[in-house]
């Protein structure tokens, strides 16, 4: 007998519609904070004065600040205020990922996704299309950001280049596809869908904790080398963690504030177009790698989970390890650095950090195994 | 010649390191209704999720229609549905979307049908499902599937939650639409008295095992039994014959249950006397724990 893929498509098209439906409203109504945020961001930048670059700046940071590499951190600091736009930025994060989470939420919720493994629709499919209707709402939410961003810009007086414009919608558009296929790919593996939640914000933002780890230990201990050679070219070592810190959005405020008397401005790399579209470009790249990566990797990897082992809360049980540590030092790196209001110490602070990071693993530690205990009881 | 439209070759299937289906070995001829019994927990609800793929063998091979389910080909679900009482099945639908759903999804859905079985079954195309009462709903399951057209219906425990008189409506739509295309039905229930009326065969299962396959005629023609009057008792050598199950006695009427062809017995039953004489068949529990005890197994043992 013939058999129609294409028919087998629709009907999980149509599937993934019905049962999330009222999630994706939600994350429409969600959206319409669009225009509070943005107004906030310019309210807020009116105060400095640079009302047309912060509007700018919100849109573009923070795929292209954590582009930098980590040894020659420029900023312009003077540019655009610290504590809005991030949290602005992180917003939008947080939306990405629940959005990745929601098809498997309401999948697990409703047991749908017993009849579906049941029915003759593949397991890739079940990922494709979960992955491809995430894409739809990411891309409707940024033609609304878009035109807010075009309109806002208008009206402060300082309307925005149409290269500049593509290449922010791009890069944010980007930016917020791989969040949503991060948690997308945990939350097939995963029963939790909020441990699937958190933990994509761990993956987003431990490279990010890693460089400046590594940074600040650089930096803190430079005074004990004895020679610059060698050891000076230690200096560099972070450096390709900071292309990983494209992944890190919601962590750039607290360097915002360190890098202060940096020698020279972000806004000359801006002024010099070919530098950013080079800079913009490696972006792009790295990002569309990383959604193609961990879309394959979702589809791999739920095809190879036995059904009997979708009852359990991670599908696979090694990942219950690697979760704990994970979630460990991104609480443990949010108390130490997390937020801008904590300055850096130095030694001091990585001490900090990795007493945090242990005393809070055993923390998780003590909770999940409560849970298990309850749970069995 | 008959076609065994599902086939399983030593298929086991392990849970940890538990074995819940060891080494069945089952073949289902196409076109019958087939029972798998067996007490909680004998695997007979793995065994049908073995079948449609759900679950994985931790070896040995399932064929239906003759082509081996691999796991990464959906496809072999076009002719093959699974109904369980114990999976969720959409409650924030209404039956209208369910029948859009399943339209779209079975190639040989067939609109006109699905109408006719739910007029049948007095559902209504708005009503949502989580209105309905389980036995609706495994009704509206029934149907949808059987609108599907599927070569092979799976049905697992379908007639829990059912009244007395929904379940034998429910078992002749089974046996009614099932005759119309042919359709292979396997039951896996613990409702002995569901198969009574309309299996072709039954399958035994017990800790995972397939201990007995039998057609319902020829475990009908293996135990008979025969009632009797008789004045002078049983003589010890009819007591004696190896064909004779058991003995029950209330003064002269004796009941006597036996497994092979009746002749002879009767023919030493009259030579002895006997009166009133009569044969009857035994009920399908009754067969069931003969077979189980001719197997070795106890009756409490087999408590379903």
């Amino acid at each position: 007998m013939k058999v129609s893929y294409f028919k087998t498509n629709k009907a999980a098209v149509f599937r993934e519609w019905r049962i999330s439906r009222s999630w994706w409203l939600g994350i429409g109504v969600l959206s319409l904070w669009a225009p509070i945020f943005n107004v906030i961001a310019v309210i807020e930048n009116l105060k400095w004065g640079t009302v047309s670059q912060s509007v700018f700046w919100y849109a573009l940071v923070p795929a292209l600040y954590g582009f930098h590499s980590f040894s020659s951190v420029m900023l312009p600091s003077s540019h655009f205020h610290a504590y809005s736009d991030p949290i602005i930025s992180a917003v939008w994060v947080l939306i990405a990922v629940i959005i990745g989470v929601i098809p498997w939420a309401t999948d697990r919720s409703t047991d749908g996704i017993y009849s579906a493994l049941s029915a003759p629709i593949k397991r890739s499919e079940m990922i494709f299309v979960k992955f491809s209707f995430g894409l739809v709402i990411v891309l409707g939410i940024q033609l609304f950001r878009g035109l807010l961003l075009i309109l806002l810009n208008s009206w402060a007086g300082a309307p925005i280049g149409w290269n500049l414009f593509a290449s922010w919608w791009l890069t944010n558009t980007l930016a917020m596809v791989v969040a949503m296929t991060t948690a997308l790919f945990l939350a097939s593996i995963m029963k939790a869908w909020f441990f699937a939640a958190l933990s994509s914000l761990v993956v987003l933002s431990i490279p990010f904790a890693i460089a400046s780890f590594l940074d600040e230990v650089i930096h803190y201990t430079s005074s004990l080398w004895v020679a610059p050679p060698p050891f000076a070219s230690m200096a560099h070592v972070p450096d390709p963690f900071g292309w990983l810190r494209a992944l890190s959005p919601i962590f750039w405020t607290g360097e915002a504030e360190s890098a202060s008397g940096s020698q020279m401005s972000m806004q000359i790399y801006f002024s010099t177009g070919t530098h950013f579209l080079f800079m913009a470009g490696w972006v792009w790249i790295f990002y569309l790698s990383w959604i193609v990566v961990v879309l394959l990797l979702a589809i791999r990897l739920f095809r190879g989970i036995p059904a009997e082992n979708l009852t359990d809360f991670f599908f696979y049980p090694s990942m219950w390890k690697w979760g704990m540590g994970a979630i460990s030092i991104l609480l443990g790196y949010i108390l130490t650095n997390g937020s801008s209001f904590i300055p850096h110490y130095g030694m001091v602070f990585i001490i900090l950090f990795l007493l945090y990071t242990i005393i809070i693993f055993f923390i998780v530690r003590f909770l999940i195994r409560l849970y298990w205990r309850i749970r069995k009881e | 010649m008959t076609v065994n439209v599902i086939e399983t070759e030593d298929l086991i299937k392990y849970f940890g390191d538990k074995p819940v289906v060891n080494k069945v070995n089952l073949k289902i001829p196409e076109g019958t209704i087939y029972g798998i019994v067996g007490p909680n927990g004998a695997g007979k609800s793995t065994l049908l999720k073995l079948i449609i793929g759900y679950y994985w063998p931790t070896s040995g091979v399932v064929r239906v229609k003759g082509k081996v389910c691999s796991r990464d080909d959906a496809s072999f679900r076009q002719t093959i549905q699974l109904v369980s009482a114990e999976w969720g099945f959409f409650n924030s639908f209404r039956i209208r979307e369910l029948i859009r759903y399943y339209g779209l999804l079975y190639d040989r859905f067939d609109q006109t049908r699905c109408s006719r079985l739910l007029n049948a079954l007095e559902l209504s195309n708005k009503s949502r499902v989580r209105s309905l009462s389980l036995g609706m709903k495994t009704q509206l399951r029934l149907a949808l599937s059987l609108a599907s057209r599927p070569s092979v219906l799976l049905l697992d425990e379908p007639t829990n939650g059912l009244d007395p008189v929904v379940k034998r409506q429910f078992l002749q739509l089974i046996v009614q639409e099932a005759a119309v295309d042919g359709t292979t039905i396997l039951i896996a229930t613990h409702h002995l008295d569901d198969l009574d009326r309309i299996a072709d065969g039954v399958a035994v299962m017990h800790k995972g095992q397939l201990i007995a396959s039998e057609t319902m005629e020829s475990l009908k023609t293996k135990f008979k039994e025969i009632q009797l009057v008789l004045p002078s008792g049983i003589p010890d050598s009819i007591r004696k014959l190896p064909d004779i199950i058991s003995i029950q006695q209330k003064g002269n009427y004796y009941t006597i249950t036996v497994n092979s062809s009746l002749e002879p017995i009767l023919g030493l039953l009259q030579e002895a006397g006997a009166l009133h004489l009569e044969v009857t068949d035994l009920p399908f529990d009754e067969l069931f724990l003969k077979l189980m005890a001719q197997e070795g197994y106890s009756r409490e043992s087999l408590l379903l």
